[in-house]
């Protein structure tokens, strides 16, 4: 019983901080519909700017508290419903998403331009002087200062809420707006005023967060928040997304569960050392799984994704689609050349990554362009892919080659495994499945032997084709591109088969994709297959580019979120997209950023910037930029060929159609 | 689709993997290569990259920005490698040439690898100085021949040839006597052991946790936690750890976590009232650290990896790391240190290659040399065997396991064990069965 | 008369509300039955709950001697069951004539993935020619190369006619598909389905509120009011029915 009530004790407080970021959490997707992950990026801004204020700065504990987390935090969370998410109402699930990883990491990159802190060494306080002194709570359990003013903040924070939504109109109306959005708006309420309100105060909600965590920590950096974000979620999670109260109770429970298995497992056992570690990630998982149906009734936001507009290519007359093939051949061919002949090894071996990326990239291609859904995982699978062509050619003595195949198609039945739970899913409940088993992947499987065993390092040797060796950098660039080539060569056939066809019709009715007797199950199954299985090749021929698989570096959960964004951000319908998007992801820092002499952190600032544009022209930048300038061109043709505008050209040029009849 | 792939699959097979015997052989060098003192100013014509009439170029890659432990790396090493070579250009460098420390790279955390390629890319210096958090690029540097030198905390600088950790290859949980010599001298009876749910950390605490069982019998020390269920970032704290620990009278902690965690740990014992539990740290040689944690290590046991600079020696090497630190108006950090043995190793590697040197030659003369200790900074390294993992071939372990430890006094760091002038600690690795530890001191013994 | 589907005691809740009680329903072989009954009266529930859509809570469906509890949507449209919907679930983003392309895809079942890889999937001419047939048949061909959002509600009802055609189904299952039509378009449509059931054989289950449709096509109705069969029998018998005069038809006619 002791060491029960020790244990409550010792919970609570990291379960108020958990309580903290859920409720914030649940605000604003209430209110806006945003599955805002730039919850984390907010917490880092206040903890950064008190940690400058107070730490360095040396500036009193209240005043550094009161401009970090009730001027910078608000202020944040306005300029980001103000400038962005206000725009995005009526964008889709993906949009909102990925401008709000696209701010995950682009507000801690400008607090660090602007503090200057990247390289100072100090450590983070908390709000009240000397904060590990301890306190004895009925003479027996010991508490810290630090540890009060969490549960005392979380507190705190909850009954002003609580007192906000019951007393005042603002609060009344604010209860209206997350209770049902639509109704507030039918009644006459202005909701855009409730909205910034509850934007201003949910990211007050991350800074005191984000201030609170900071002191467990020797440094301000980004990465430990963006884990309590999670945690935050899964608390979330257990209020189904949008109850506060379940939410604040989420919180706090999952702190305490956390502190009452460490107690009460058997040590050293096979429960406590993988299951511990990932327990957030598992309530994530299993909330989204078991609870999810609960939660989605009282969802007005549940719509269908808009459908997408047809490719630009499509519609577009003869000559401009050869002028843009032939244009398109020179820079590939110049780049091949650039890469094989004139460029140092160097060159070749970043071509090579670019090459790679795309392949990887074209998993997205697949499952967000062509089947409509949002995966978080795909940088597990391609570890799974890295992984598997380890184990077997390093272990096991299969050719390389033959392991990365395997490595694919054991990603695949991954893939496919995990669609199965998952099938009712869809839009962010999706995202956040996908998302909970990449952190599960991280936290949990990659440590088994049988899987990564980080130790000893993985290596991955280079493939041996008879006489041709591929540890010769050039000689492996045409391993890749030939990969390359064969990747895209099946994407866009299946986009443009019945596969194709069927995932299409499936985003404009699930209902009735079944009805006339396709299986939504099937489909599902092999969407997720298929993308799972290019990530995995293409995981497979990273890690024999790399010769040992770095997997934080390389596969880690947030690396997967980065590659989402960029492959939407420039356009996920093409196979161009996810080429540009690898182009971007490995030859921008080489070429643009370096030569420009920026530091790495406008690389996170350019990419956070590319997420917003992004929400202007949800079908991507590119396919935007495309669309626009080929029209522009092919006015131009008609006018001098004499004919009317291509608009009123029938697109017949439709992908299944245009060709037999 | 799926026979398809099968078919491509069992076409692969049929084919080989690259690499496979293509292990690197040591070339022996022709006996009796030695050098004098006249040899040095000796400037011969030499066709190696890097490398001019005046002057050999080296690069450093270090992790910088994006620093997840708030620590000063990138400074720190860099400092220490150029303070290293005003020492040697202050007497006319080596073979008529300066030693230059031409090209720093900040790698970021995140961009090993590009910026490791990158160098090789340009081929513009002779050697590279490696001090990051992730050393992604290591196969790059090896496959390129690129003689390398780096602060030794990673696995990557086992296994190959041309690449010098400052420790020699690590010896990633093999049985130790250290830990268990510690608490043995403070008069421990239960022992803590923690760790992160991460494989590196994992396996170090599983290398302590069997070290202190097999030597249970002889030092009467129990394992009263041993506890690798946090996962990194640390969300949920260490206060049902300490609870387990007081509830099972731990009275002595050691671990294999980084900086947040120690930190972490020693505020989790001092709000548990367990600020007499004596903690010894793999990783908190850090002055201001400890003075800034305030007084939560008093008493504890920390080990550099390098003999500290609160120990004084009668060694050159150490006198000139101080002349030429305060010449720079450098504080010394725990990587200035490992700076400067790194600059040494590759100063050692052109002594010893001769006049005619080139990278292959640095790296096989360096390869020769049995006892490498950094004029005594270091405990003594065989480079004949010590670049593979000695985990995976016993064999291969270099011959005495050392450390030289310092102890928190009033705040300060003091030389724990040191005699006679010997700062190091050491047993014998004939056996990992437990033996009284010997001290020892190798700078007297000549090099090679 | 053997029966080509059979709904014995159907009954489903819904928090509470009991939307269908004990319902039973039969339908011939290339009948043409008709289903009415004022808004709410469960005549959707019964038709989500006989295409798979919706699960019941006690009674049984069985379609051409097959029971059909534990069957998924696709697969009863396998076995020949096609509906349309009230609330219209067409495949936004697609023209009319790849709706029926992907249907007659679905119906001949070629959709394995490799199939796609391995020749590219592209349209063959038969398959081209079944919907050409299909388009003229409900005059769809001016609008085969429109999105589908494009068109008006009346002609969206026409392309998921077209679709449930395109199944091939034994049985079509329609949800009120005159509301949204003009006079002309309700005249085509009530044509065409006197076609499907007298030519083709397709047995048709219609719920409809223009009763007038109802009359002359059904040749037996069956009448729901508050999730219960109040009324059933040939289309001149319920019509004649006092109390389905009263409850139903009162306000009509």
């Amino acid at each position: 019983m002791d060491g029960f009530i020790r244990a409550i004790i010792q919970g609570v407080p990291i379960g108020g901080v958990f309580a903290l970021v859920a409720v914030g959490f649940v605000l604003t997707y209430k209110t806006s519909g945003v599955f805002n992950l730039a919850f984390g990026g907010q917490a880092f801004a206040s903890a950064a700017l008190y940690f400058k204020l107070h730490v360095i700065e040396e500036w009193p504990q209240w005043i550094s508290l009161v401009l970090s987390v009730f001027v910078l935090a608000p202020l944040v969370g306005l300029i980001l419903e103000r400038v962005i998410f206000r725009h995005l109402r009526n964008a889709s699930d993906l949009a909102r998403l990925v401008v709000s990883i696209g701010m995950l990491v682009l507000i801690p990159a400008v607090m660090k331009e602007i503090l200057d802190i990247a390289t100072v060494v100090k450590h983070p306080v908390g709000i009240l002087p000397d904060g590990l002194h301890p306190y004895q709570l009925f003479g027996r359990y010991p508490v810290s200062r630090d540890e009060i003013s969490q549960v005392v903040f979380a507190v705190l924070a909850a009954l002003l809420l609580a007192a906000l939504f019951r007393f005042t109109a603002l609060g009344l109306q604010m209860r209206a707006v997350v209770e049902s959005a639509r109704m507030t708006e039918l009644a006459g309420i202005r909701s855009d005023r409730i909205t910034a309100f509850s934007w201003a105060l949910s990211s007050t909600f991350a800074g005191l967060a984000g201030v609170l965590i900071a002191p467990r920590y020797t440094t301000v950096n980004e990465t430990y928040f963006f884990v309590l974000v999670v945690a935050g979620i899964a608390a979330a999670a257990i209020g189904g997304l949008t109850s506060l109260p379940r939410s604040l109770g989420g919180g706090f429970a999952l702190g305490v569960t956390a502190i009452l298995l460490r107690t009460y497992l058997p040590q050293d056992s096979i429960i406590a050392n993988q299951i511990q570690p990932a327990l957030p990630f598992i309530v994530l998982f299993c909330v989204v799984l078991f609870w999810k149906d609960r939660a989605t009734v009282s969802d007005p936001l549940a719509t269908v994704d808009p459908p997408p507009p047809s490719s630009a290519s499509d519609d577009r007359g003869a000559l401009l689609t050869w002028g843009t093939r032939g244009f398109w051949s020179v820079v590939l061919g110049l780049m091949a050349m650039h890469a094989l002949v004139w460029g140092n090894e160097f060159r070749t071996t970043l071509y090579t990554q670019a090459v790679i990326y795309a392949i990887i990239f074209m998993s997205v291609t697949v499952f967000t362009g062509i089947a409509g859904e949002i995966s978080l995982c795909q940088s597990s699978f391609a570890a799974i892919g890295a992984f598997a062509t380890m184990q077997f050619a390093d272990r096991f003595g299969v050719s390389v080659i033959g392991g990365a195949f395997i490595g694919a198609m054991i990603a695949a039945l991954v893939g496919a495994a995990l669609a199965l739970p998952l099938m009712r899913l869809g839009g962010i409940w999706l995202a956040l499945a996908t998302l909970a088993f990449a952190l599960l992947f991280e936290s949990v499987i990659v440590n088994f032997d049988w899987v990564g065993g980080l130790v000893p390092l993985p290596k991955v040797p280079r493939p041996l084709l008879g006489t041709i060796d591929f540890e010769n950098e050039r000689t492996f660039f045409v391993l890749c591109v030939v990969a390359l080539l064969l990747v895209a060569f099946v994407v866009v056939r299946v986009r443009n088969g019945t596969t194709g066809l069927f995932l299409t019709a499936m985003r404009g009715s699930e209902t009735a994709i079944a009805s006339i007797g396709v299986s939504r199950a099937r489909l599902r199954v092999t969407a997720f297959a298929l993308s799972a299985g290019i990530a995995g090749l293409g995981g497979g021929l990273l890690g024999m580019y790399s010769s040992t698989i770095s997997y934080s570096s390389d596969f880690g959960p947030f690396i997967g979120l980065f590659w989402l964004v960029l492959v939407v951000n420039l356009s996920t319908r093409t196979v161009e997209g996810a080429m540009q998007a690898a182009a971007g992801f490995v030859l921008f820092p080489e070429y643009i950023l370096k030569p420009l002499d920026l530091g790495g952190a406008y690389q996170y600032i350019f990419f956070g910037i590319g997420a917003i544009t992004f929400a202007r022209h949800p079908e991507g930048i590119l396919e935007f930029q495309k669309r626009r300038s080929m029209n522009s061109i092919q006015r131009r043709i008609d006018r001098r060929s004499g004919r009317s505008s291509s608009s009123e050209m029938p697109s017949v040029d439709t992908p299944t159609m245009g060709t037999t009849s | 689709m799926m026979a398809m792939l099968a078919i491509i699959t069992l076409g692969a097979a049929a084919c080989g993997n690259a690499k496979a015997d293509k292990k690197q052989v040591v070339t022996t060098l022709a006996p009796g290569v030695t050098t004098t003192t006249a040899d040095t100013a000796q400037n011969v014509p030499v066709d190696e990259k890097g490398v001019s009439a005046t002057e050999i170029k080296f690069t450093s890659i270090a992790t910088g920005e994006n620093n997840i432990l708030g620590t000063n790396i990138m400074g720190a090493y860099n400092d220490g490698i150029r303070a290293y070579f005003d020492y040697r250009n202050a007497s006319g460098g080596i073979y008529g040439r300066k030693l230059v420390l031409a090209k720093t790279r900040d790698d970021k955390l995140a961009f090993n690898k590009v910026e490791s390629q990158a160098m090789i890319a340009e081929d513009d210096s002779f050697g590279a100085f490696v001090a990051t958090l992730q050393f992604t690029g290591a196969q790059d540097l090896a496959d390129a021949a690129i003689p390398t030198y780096g602060w030794g905390i990673h696995q990557e600088f086992s296994d190959n040839l041309s690449m010098y950790g400052h420790l020699g290859a690590l010896c990633l949980g093999c049985i130790g006597r250290t830990s268990p010599y510690v608490a043995k001298t403070v008069g421990a009876k239960v022992v803590g052991i923690l760790g992160y749910a991460v494989a590196n950390s994992k396996v170090c605490a599983e290398g302590l946790r069997d070290s202190f069982n097999k030597f249970e019998p002889e030092l009467g020390i129990k394992v009263g936690l041993f506890d690798v269920s946090q996962g990194f970032g640390l969300v949920d704290g260490l206060a049902a750890q300490v609870t387990r620990m007081k509830e099972a009278k731990v009275d002595f902690v050691t671990t294999c976590m980084d900086l947040n965690g120690m930190k972490t740990l020693g505020d989790e014992l001092k709000k548990q009232g367990m600020d007499d539990v004596v903690m010894y740290h793999p990783n908190t040689y850090n002055q201001k650290f400890v003075d800034e944690a305030g007084g939560i290590f008093e008493g504890d046991y920390i080990a550099p990896q390098f003999v500290p600079y609160e120990n004084k020696l009668d060694s050159e090497l150490q006198n000139k790391f101080f002349e030429f630190t305060t010449k720079a108006g450098v504080t010394p950090e725990e990587l200035t240190m490992v700076g400067w043995i790194n600059a040494d190793m590759a100063y050692t590697g052109l002594l010893k290659a001769g006049p005619k040197f080139s990278r292959q030659a640095a790296v096989d003369a360096l390869n020769q040399v049995t006892n490498y200790n950094a004029g005594g900074l270091v405990a003594k390294i065989d480079w004949t065997k010590q670049h593979s993992d000695p985990k995976a071939d016993p064999s291969q372990r270099g011959e005495f396991e050392c450390f030289s430890p310092i102890k928190v006094t009033g705040g300060k760091f003091v030389p724990a064990f040191t005699q006679d002038n010997k700062p190091w600690t050491c047993w014998s690795n004939e056996t990992s069965d437990w033996s009284e530890p010997t001290q020892m001191a190798f700078a007297e013994t000549p090099a090679g | 008369m053997n029966t080509l589907l059979q709904a014995v005691q159907v009954t489903k809740r819904f928090a509470g509300i009991t939307a269908l009680n004990e319902v039973s329903l039969d339908v011939a072989p290339g009948e043409f039955v008709g289903l009415i009954g004022p808004n709410g009266a469960g005549k959707t529930t019964l038709f989500n709950c006989l295409s798979g859509l919706t699960r019941f809570d006690s009674g049984s469906i069985s379609f051409d001697g097959v029971d059909l509890s534990g069957v998924a949507v696709h697969q009863r449209a396998r076995l020949g069951i096609a509906r349309t919907f009230q609330r219209m679930e067409l495949f936004t983003g697609m023209t009319v004539r790849q709706h029926l392309l992907v249907t007659d895809r679905a119906h001949s079942r070629s959709g394995a993935m490799w199939k796609d890889i391995l020749t590219g999937s592209k349209a063959r001419r038969d398959e081209l020619q079944r919907v050409d047939e299909l388009l003229d048949f409900l005059d769809l061909g001016a609008d085969a190369d429109r999105d589908v959002a494009a068109l008006s509600l009346g002609r969206g009802r026409i392309v998921e006619l077209a679709r449930a055609l395109m199944t091939q189904p034994k049985l079509l299952l329609l949800d009120e598909p005159s509301s949204g039509l003009d006079i002309s378009e309700t005249e085509v449509v009530i044509e065409r389905l006197h076609e499907v059931n007298r030519e083709r054989g397709v047995a048709i289950l219609l719920v409809e509120h223009d009763v007038e449709m109802v009359r002359s096509l059904a040749t037996r109705v069956f009448v729901l009011d508050f999730g219960t069969r109040i009324a059933s029998g040939t289309t001149a018998e319920v019509f004649g029915d006092a109390n389905v005069q009263r409850a139903y038809l009162g306000g009509v006619s």
